[in-house]
């Protein structure tokens, strides 16, 4: 099998070659058969990866150890489920995870786009084409999955017990969607660029594969967020660990890119900014791929230390200078078709909101890059960690969260004073209630206030549409409420799904500042002994050690530390923390014990319990008890934050002819109309 | 149909009590096979001690808000990228983040405050014992570019709009100088133009 697979990576690499240098060598615009060829070229490259995924996923099921991947990442009594996730697990093989996964969205996409951008598709297919072979290169010849061993082991080390979490099965791929499509939007805008095809066009055919992306970049960093909620046993979700940065710097220049596009579909406008921010995140998500696997900066999750990084390094340079080169020898061929007319419009409420997104961006970029750039300055090696991000972000974030707001509050074009007057007074009047409500409850925080009363302005905004929208189908066809409800959302997905994010997003802000109250407590407790701990809400909790069980599982002995919960008098059932001594199939020790947390989470807060390991081998447990509010609606913020993402993509509801009549309704004024 | 019913009745309840009882075998067999010796007494021994790391007992200055506070501004220096409070109630295989939670609580009540602290884990591990550099010299750029970037960006685009406002405002708008009459080009009636209007009105998009 690992003849197979290297077969097909070289396979992969001559294929994906020949197709990129037939694409930008331009012969096939004259030659129909050769245009062909390139596209094919595609198919087959998918082709031939997918014939060395098989091949390494047999490798890990037949538990052939030969396979310095297979040893490293799985053994005999590894469940099957993690088996298929040890495919990612390892720096080899998500980088062919990787490659196989774009060489399939390549082909998909050349399938699926419409004959329309026919012209376009074979310099698609050209830059798909060398970002696929760039990972199959670093495959060959830097971390090769299908590596022998010169023994074969009786059996694999086994997959890191961190790792073997239903969160790691979903989150690792997930954001690896999302990284990897981003390569697919990138290709149209080069394709674009190299065709001097520079009108709105190529926005229509990639909107909803940056839609896709977006929405698996968000799935892959809330289930990143949870992973290491309940798995890595500190209590928090987010660290701004390098790693962690890496998986948002795209995600903020995707999210800006999905406003800014609105502008350039509907008014012309943007279009220079629009292909910088695509170029830009695709460098960022190759930037994050290089972060993760270079070693360069430390992190707690980082792959190991390798010399792939050096790869990455040279092919972000070289796509970065050449991308913006093309950019730059096209600037005058990209003019906006429309000017922006004045200062109270959305448009510019758009450019505000793009640029605190992309100053966010550069602001988690600075911080994550800070510690090399003092390190050549000055020589001394410094920590950049989550008291300087919250120090700095926390002001740009309610900056972002208030544009939310009053992004949707301000007419296309030009608003007039009535026109804000009449927007405004209700979400305002939301978020300044809000306010004096928590302050006369006694909260003192300015920031939770700030977080509370913006969230608030932004919920009175998305249901002052909602309401409004609601009442024009009621009063013109009639329609009950649920039926208009349903209508409004259904023939216009991308504009209320889009404001279904924004509720994702503030409740995702709210939920944040739940940490502010956050309250920890450790204690060493003997069987039937109890400590007392007081919620942020007032109530009191008592927690009673029941003792410690031990049994084998699977692949482990389990120590289970079991703790009766009681809230005010009341109680709230048993939870239990484990201690997870992860063995081979011999039963020999692989990884030092790893903690499972105990959680209860309900609406208002989760305890959250960490059987941290025993007194002198005994029952008697250390334990660090901690409650964290609002830690629910984080959660529930994600899957918000994710259908709304989902709605605004669903086909139908929009598309093309709306867009025509958008643009079409700037053309000419209505008679009498006050505002369109 | 009468005789058939009690004796489907009989046979079904047969079946699923059968079935509770082998599950309920099933399950004890289970408990049995995987049921080690759980400890006796009040603090009776693990059967496998080595399955879990061995902890010292609470102490009462491992729960002072002071000094868990602190804990958060200083790095633990095991290479974990983590601050010593995180480390040491996390990453329970490491052995310095406690050494360095002892050396803070003996600090502590040889009565050094917080920042003489913090002033003494720079001197001993360097700046990089800090969680967050100290707000002065280069530091100060981490903190206050983005910033900066930020005002400058919304000083630039505020500067372009607002000279794309006069621009426009120049040219004599398309509105001002021919409103098209939208019911001659669309053909719609007078009635449909009034529901049009009134329904921009109602959306105001």
């Amino acid at each position: 099998m690992t003849l197979l697979g290297q077969f097909a990576l070289w396979v992969a690499f001559l294929i994906g070659t020949f197709g990129a240098v037939l694409s930008f060598s331009g012969k096939w615009q004259d030659r129909p058969d050769l245009e062909r060829t390139v596209i094919r070229s595609s198919y087959a490259l998918a082709a031939a990866l997918l014939v060395a995924a098989l091949a390494l996923w047999k490798g890990l099921f037949a538990h052939d150890f030969n396979i310095e991947y297979v040893a490293a990442y799985t053994s005999r009594n590894l469940p099957t489920y993690y088996i298929v996730s040890a495919f990612w697990a390892g720096q080899k093989g998500s980088l062919l995870f990787w490659a196989v996964v774009l060489a399939c969205f390549s082909a998909v996409a050349q399938w699926i786009t419409s004959r329309r951008y026919a012209d376009l598709l074979p310099y698609v297919a050209g830059v798909t084409n060398i970002v696929v072979v760039f990972f199959v290169i670093v495959m060959i010849f830097a971390a090769n999955p299908f590596e022998r061993l010169a023994f074969i082991p009786e059996d694999g080390r086994g997959l890191n017990p961190q790792l073997q979490n239903i969160g790691m099965v979903m989150h690792p791929p997930m954001l690896y969607l999302g990284y990897i499509s981003v390569t697919i939007p990138f290709a149209f805008a080069i394709a674009a660029l190299l065709r001097r095809r520079l009108d709105s066009g190529w926005i229509v055919a990639i909107r909803k594969w940056t839609l896709v992306s977006w929405v698996f970049l968000s799935i892959g960093i809330v289930l990143g967020m949870w992973w290491a909620y309940v798995e890595l046993g500190w209590g928090g979700y987010w660290a701004w660990d390098p790693v962690e940065n890496a998986s948002f710097l795209p995600w903020l220049t995707m999210t800006a890119f999905l406003h800014s596009v609105m502008i350039q579909e509907k008014r012309g406008m943007l279009k220079r900014w629009n292909l910088s921010l695509i170029v830009a995140t695709f460098l960022l998500s190759i930037f994050g791929t290089f972060i993760t696997r270079s070693g360069v900066i430390a992190s707690v999750h980082s792959f190991t230390q390798s010399n792939v990084g050096y790869f990455f390094l040279g092919f972000l340079l070289v796509a970065g200078v050449l991308s913006f080169t093309m950019l730059y020898t096209r600037w005058d061929e990209l003019e906006p078709d429309a000017k922006l007319e004045s200062m109270l419009s959305r448009e510019a409420a758009f450019l505000f909101n793009n640029l605190a997104l992309v100053g966010i961006a550069f602001s988690v970029l600075w911080g994550t890059l800070f510690p090399i750039l003092s390190e050549a300055v000055r020589g001394t090696k410094i920590t950049v960690g989550p008291p300087f991000f919250n120090r700095v972000n926390i002001p740009l974030g309610l900056f972002l969260l208030a544009l939310t707001g009053i992004g949707p509050l301000i007419a296309w074009r030009k608003a007039s004073a009535r026109n804000l007057q009449r927007q405004f007074i209700l979400p305002v009047s939301f978020g300044l209630v809000t306010a004096l409500a928590l302050v006369i409850d006694g909260m003192r925080d300015v920031y939770p206030i700030m977080t509370i009363a913006l969230g608030a302005f932004v919920l009175g905004t998305v249901l002052q549409e909602f309401y409004r929208g609601i009442r024009a189908r009621h009063r013109m066809h009639g329609e009950s409420i649920p039926i208009a409800l349903f209508n409004l959302i259904a023939r216009n997905r991308r504009r209320y799904g889009g404001y279904i994010v924004h509720v994702g997003i503030l409740l995702m802000f709210i939920a944040f500042t739940g940490m502010a109250f956050r309250v920890d407590q450790e204690a060493t407790l003997k069987p039937g002994e109890s400590i007392e701990m007081q919620s942020p809400y007032g109530g009191t909790y008592k927690l009673t050690h029941l003792g410690v069980s031990q049994y084998n599982a699977l692949n482990r002995v389990v120590s289970a530390a079991t703790v009766q919960v009681e809230y005010d008098g009341k109680s709230l059932g048993v939870m239990k923390s484990e201690k997870r001594q992860h063995v081979d199939s011999f039963g020999r020790p692989t990884f030092e014990p790893s903690t499972e947390v105990g959680i209860r989470s309900d609406l208002r807060e989760d305890l959250y319990i960490v059987y941290a390991g025993s007194v002198d081998g005994t029952e008697e447990a250390v334990y660090r008890f901690t409650i964290n509010p609002l830690v629910w609606w984080v959660w529930f913020a994600g899957l918000v934050l994710v259908v709304g993402g989902i709605l605004t993509m669903w086909p139908g509801g929009g598309g093309i002819a709306e867009t025509r009549r958008t643009q079409a309704g700037y053309e000419a004024t209505l008679v009498g109309a006050e505002n369109v | 149909m009468n005789g058939t019913m009690p004796e489907r009745r009989a046979f079904l309840r047969r079946v699923a009590l059968g079935g509770l009882a082998l599950a309920g075998a099933g399950a004890l067999r289970a408990q049995g096979a995987t049921q080690g010796a759980s400890g006796s007494g009040e603090a009776g021994r693990l059967y496998n001690p080595n399955a879990v790391q061995q902890r010292a007992p609470t102490v009462g200055a491992d729960n002072d808000a002071q000094i868990m506070e602190l804990e958060k501004t200083l790095k633990c220096q095991c290479g974990c990228n983590l601050d010593i409070y995180t480390c040491r109630t996390t990453d329970f295989t490491c052995t310095t983040s406690p050494a360095l939670h002892r050396e803070i609580v003996a600090l502590w009540n040889d009565n050094r405050t917080a920042d003489q602290i913090r002033e003494e884990f720079v001197r001993e591990y360097g700046e990089q014992a800090l969680m967050a550099p100290k707000a002065e010299g280069f530091n100060l750029a981490g903190y206050f570019v983005p910033g900066i970037v930020m005002l400058f960006g919304i000083g630039i685009l505020s500067m372009w709009i607002l000279r794309r406002q006069r621009q426009v405002a120049a040219v004599p708008s398309l509105a001002a100088t021919e409103a098209i009459d939208i019911a001659a080009v669309s053909g719609a009636t007078p009635e449909e133009l009034e529901r049009l209007r009134r329904a921009l009105a109602e959306v105001k998009d």
